[in-house]
């Protein structure tokens, strides 16, 4: 599964996605600046994206985007193929559930 | 070398963990304790500053600024090394964390690799590059 992550600011992404990526160690993440999110999206395809703003491609084949953002209530809003939800704890055990549930779907579907 | 022990104070859970997982993949770099909050450092350490070698604070926690307690820390282990994560790099913020006399302070906009390599300066495990 691919995973994008491009939320603010640089040292949360990096460090997040850092983590997930050694944890994870079979998903490919990509670790983007927010501005290039779409065109990063329509590049790399991937199957998972953390981001700071809405999903407005509505795009084929993606399990996931979790619209995160740190600084504000509450900081993560989940959709997981069609299932919405919003946390107000995050960390990252939280965060590492999300990529395998997105993996999963990403499996079986 | 020793191990160097490191305590990070970050109210972002989600980021002080990562944080912690690639500090610890560092050499010669331990974390022993994370708080999120000013009152959860002071009950974390028990005001046992003396067996911290390094402290990662963030400025901006929840129950006040991160200066409060570098006061105290700074009073309790005068070698303590304290790094400062800032999201807001105000003059009056910089000036401030410089008065309680951090060792230095990095921008939360910095990439990874700033932050690493301050806490390895700061640690005495990578020599201070001229000029900065």
């Amino acid at each position: 599964m691919k995973v994008l992550i491009a939320i603010e600011p640089r040292s949360y992404r990096e460090a997040i996605g850092e983590a997930i990526q050694r944890l994870r160690p079979h998903l490919m993440v990509a670790i983007v600046e927010p501005e290039d999110l779409f065109v990063e999206v329509g590049r790399f395809e991937p199957e998972l994206v953390f981001a700071d703003r809405p999903d407005t491609l509505q795009s084929a084949g993606r399990c996931g985007w979790v619209e995160f953002r740190p600084y504000e209530e509450p900081p993560a809003k989940i959709n997981l193929g069609g299932s919405l939800r919003e946390l107000k704890e995050i960390d990252l055990p939280v965060l590492l559930s999300v990529v395998d549930e997105a993996d999963e779907l990403a499996r079986t579907s | 070398m020793s191990t160097i022990r490191v305590f990070l104070i970050e109210d972002h859970s989600h980021f002080r963990q990562s944080l912690a997982f690639l500090l610890e993949r560092q050499a010669n770099l331990q974390v022993v304790a994370q708080a999120g909050s000013l009152a959860e450092a002071r009950r974390t350490t028990s005001h046992r500053w003396s067996e911290i070698d390094l402290v990662i604070i963030d400025l901006l926690l929840p129950d006040g600024s991160g200066t409060e307690l570098i006061r105290e820390m700074r009073e309790a282990n005068p070698t303590l090394r304290v790094l400062a994560l800032t999201i807001v790099q105000s003059p009056k913020t910089l000036r401030e964390a410089e008065e309680m006399g951090v060792d230095g302070v990095v921008s939360k906009a910095a990439p990874m690799e700033e932050t690493l390599g301050a806490v390895r300066r700061l640690a005495g495990l990578e020599e201070a590059r001229t000029g900065r």
